[in-house]
């Protein structure tokens, strides 16, 4: 009387232990798909690139030849060349002080935000040897984890110039 | 012979009902594992139409600066990827002007379409050609408000105030929505 009993209880046991394999095996395809999707850092966008080639014309406070204000794109060149506004003031403290106004104006951050922080490079690339020797650098908040970038070259009369925008989520 | 009968019947019984049993269940499983394919990959379709649609909004917000209506053409200060914030003004006035011929510049693809100047800060308040330029936003097309916009950033330029030969620009965000039923 006890062996039909047992037979069942083994095919249930057995259908068990196939949707528990089924399970684990699901498991671990959700894993390793959800892993390549997190694991990009630095991934380059379209939106960053945009934003960096706007910033770059638009006009700072600061004139070195005559009456016309420089743009950021114009700063970058002077601050490598170790130049002044006719205020005096270093072009470097002037793209520094208004890329860091502007970057906390249009890209808020904060540990509570989405955006955790941002980070920006201007570096000088040797035309030789391909070194480069960083110009100019901002960073603030936390960048560990997902970043989205944007990076252009600016080739001007003394050297060409590269620089890097990365927004940290 | 009767209650040999009966006895192997009722065993015959019991397996059909087992087999029965396990094919309800498996076919229970398959269909809930078919469900939640079929939601994830339709999900994924959805997705993939929006995410085109933002795309398309995007790419036509950055190549409006290319647009004669748009761009800054002064010879003097050539900037390639720059809006003329006068042009703006002067479209968005022909826009609504019921005479005009660019009153359906943009087709009807285009449901909404707004200019924003971010960066130096301006006074939050609709561009008119009574408070231009102590304004922040360009309304050009306000079909549907229920529309998500997409955008591209872009430099926003005017005339210096003190000589007029060089150029003032600003940062700004161009975005534009598109109407999701067009392909």
């Amino acid at each position: 009387m006890m062996l039909p009993q047992k037979k069942a209880q083994e095919e249930i046991t057995g259908f068990v232990i196939i949707v528990v394999m089924i399970s684990v095996l699901f498991m671990v395809f959700l894993g390793i798909m959800f892993s390549q999707n997190f694991n990009k850092s630095a991934t380059p966008s379209k939106d960053v690139s945009s934003y960096l080639e706007a910033v770059t014309e638009v006009t700072t406070p600061c004139a070195v030849y005559g009456d016309e204000y420089a743009t950021i794109g114009k700063l970058f060149d002077y601050c490598y060349s170790g130049k002044s506004c006719l205020s005096g003031v270093s072009a470097c403290s002037v793209l520094n002080s208004t890329l860091l106004e502007m970057f906390n104006a249009t890209l808020p951050f904060s540990a509570a935000h989405e955006r955790k922080g941002f980070t920006f490079y201007l570096e000088a690339v040797s035309d030789s040897s391909q070194a480069t020797q960083v110009v100019l650098a901002i960073a603030k908040g936390n960048c560990t984890g997902f970043q989205v970038t944007a990076a252009s070259p600016l080739i001007t009369v003394t050297k060409t110039l590269s620089y890097k925008f990365t927004e940290c989520y | 012979m009767r209650i040999l009968y009966a006895v192997r019947s009722s065993k015959g019984q019991l397996k059909i009902q087992e087999m029965a049993f396990a094919l309800i269940i498996v076919m229970i499983f398959v269909l809930l594992a078919g469900f939640f394919f079929l939601r994830v990959i339709l999900g994924g379709l959805q997705d993939d139409v929006n995410a085109q649609n933002d795309e398309r909004s995007m790419q036509m917000a950055a190549d409006l600066t290319y647009y004669p209506e748009f761009s800054w053409s002064s010879n003097r200060n050539r900037c390639e990827k720059c809006m003329d914030l006068d042009k703006v003004l002067a479209l968005k006035n022909a826009i609504k002007d019921v005479h005009s011929p660019y009153r359906d510049f943009f087709g009807k693809d285009v449901v909404a379409m707004r200019v924003d100047i971010l960066y130096p800060a301006p006074i939050q308040t609709e561009c008119t050609s009574d408070n231009y330029p102590h304004c922040s936003t360009f309304t050009l097309i306000n079909k549907s408000s229920s529309i998500t916009l997409q955008g591209s950033y872009v430099s926003l330029c005017r005339p210096d105030t003190t000589t007029g030969k060089f150029r003032d620009c600003v940062l700004g965000l161009v975005r534009i929505g598109l109407n999701k039923t067009t392909p």
